[in-house]
């Protein structure tokens, strides 16, 4: 037996274990894999918060892009590059900033007229209802009358009044008052979609919408039917992306 | 060749750092046994070795953000399984539980011919020696520490690692005689 010097041992050690290798049970990559995964969870949760926030912010884009009372985004070629005398600058811009004003007052004006005139229509539909019943009960008492009494005349007289009272109120249902024929002369455009009042999300973008792009072809639009409402055209100006049936109505 | 090696680590260490559980496994399936003989040599025995080999992968691709690819992506790893090693045995240290390891492992296998057997048996020799000299022979003769780095690592002066060492090449030189004294005897019968 030769006697080894520090060195020789070292380096025989050394050479023969260094490239050492050997397999490990499975289990190990099963614990390891399990120690990462509440990682990996914990990962994919940020992310759908950052998917919210994205979104939240996407929506809070398209408000302020759609809210009344801001000068309209328009996509046509604009007024002011022509070139202006200098002393006409002043009063026009006056002019539009009025005009601004205006808009967005009529704008919550013709809301709240509509308002109102829902609640007429609503009392109107009332009255007219109460109007029928009592007529109703009143033939009752005519027939009755017919059968009983002679003064049969006086009942009948009586029976009348409430008719008369319809018909008026009918009248008055035809001829609506003027901030809804404002909206119509708006609607002029395209009559066949813009009628009737507001009764989804949709209409209220689509009358959003309507006040702040006077293009024929809105910037976005909705259409209702049985299932709620649901975009039907939009133009960017250069791309226009329209429902086959919204062709339709166009042509 | 090593041009579609060096794709294959890039992959590997993008996939992780993304923390794409398949890149994980792919790149543990390709180091494991490399890295288990790395652990082998710090531990008592096999149980031991798995355990560091598990800690270290969960070291490794928690604090993949921290290699710089300064040098080898390997040797990155390699790198963390020794400290990792290093941490077990400090913990070991301060529990105070001592175990004697003779009864644990098996006696040194016997040799014959294959030379794989030589290397079980010297790890063998190497596992059996007590958790500081294990240590410091490991870091010293094996991955090459200077005296001065296992002082800072493990805490202790320059002077206790010198004589753990030497201390650790007196034990091993025993055994080697010993082995070597068994090996005579069965090459005469």
């Amino acid at each position: 037996m030769k006697a080894m010097s520090d060195k020789e041992i070292d380096e025989m050690f050394r050479q023969k274990l260094q490239s050492y290798e050997d397999t490990p049970s499975a289990l190990v990559w099963r614990n390891i894999s399990k120690e990462l995964q509440p990682e990996t969870q914990v990962k994919s949760n940020t992310s759908r918060i950052w998917m919210a926030a994205a979104s939240l912010i996407l929506l809070a884009f398209i408000g302020l892009l759609l809210m009344p009372g801001k000068p309209p985004v328009r996509l046509q070629a604009s007024q002011t590059t022509e070139p202006k005398p200098v002393e006409h600058n002043e009063v026009p811009k006056a002019k539009k900033k009025k005009l601004h004003e205006s808009k967005s007052i009529l704008f919550l004006e013709r809301l709240a007229s509509m308002r109102i005139e829902r609640d007429k229509h609503v009392k109107d539909y009332k009255e007219i209802r109460k109007a029928i019943s009592e007529n109703i009960a009143h033939i009752a008492q005519v027939q009755q009358a017919d059968i009983q009494a002679p003064g049969v005349t006086a009942a009948i007289n009586h029976a009348e009044e409430p008719q008369v009272l319809i018909a008026e109120e009918l009248s008055v249902e035809k001829t609506s008052p003027g901030p809804v024929v404002a909206l119509a002369e708006q609607e002029h455009e395209d009559p066949t979609v813009h009628k009737g009042k507001i009764k989804s999300l949709g209409d209220i973008v689509n009358f959003v919408v309507r006040q702040v792009d006077p293009r024929k072809e809105k910037i976005i639009e909705f259409t209702n039917h049985d299932e709620g409402s649901s975009v039907s055209s939009i133009n960017l100006g250069l791309l226009k992306i329209r429902t086959k049936q919204n062709e339709a109505k166009l042509n | 060749m090593n041009s579609s090696r060096k794709v294959l680590v890039a992959d590997l260490l993008d996939g992780c750092r993304r923390g794409d559980p398949k890149t994980q496994e792919l790149l543990y399936k390709v180091l494991a046994s490399k890295m288990l003989g790395v652990c082998a040599r710090y531990a008592r025995n096999s149980y031991e070795a798995e355990e560091m080999l598990q800690l270290g992968f969960i070291k490794v691709f928690r604090k993949i953000n921290d290699f710089r690819e300064e040098g080898s992506f390997e040797g990155w790893i390699r790198r963390v399984m020794v400290n990792t090693a290093i941490e077990v045995y400090r913990k070991e240290q301060k529990s105070l539980n001592v175990v004697d390891l003779s009864d644990v492992h098996d006696a040194p296998q016997q040799m014959f011919d294959m030379d794989g057997l030589e290397v079980r048996d010297l790890l063998a020799m190497v596992q059996e020696l007590s958790p500081g000299y294990r240590l410091v022979f490991n870091l010293y003769a094996i991955e090459g520490y200077s005296h001065k780095e296992i002082a800072q690592q493990l805490g202790i002066t320059e002077g206790a690692s010198k004589s753990q060492l030497s201390r650790a090449r007196v034990v091993l030189k025993e055994k080697l005689a010993r082995m070597e004294g068994k090996n005579y005897e069965s090459n005469v019968r």
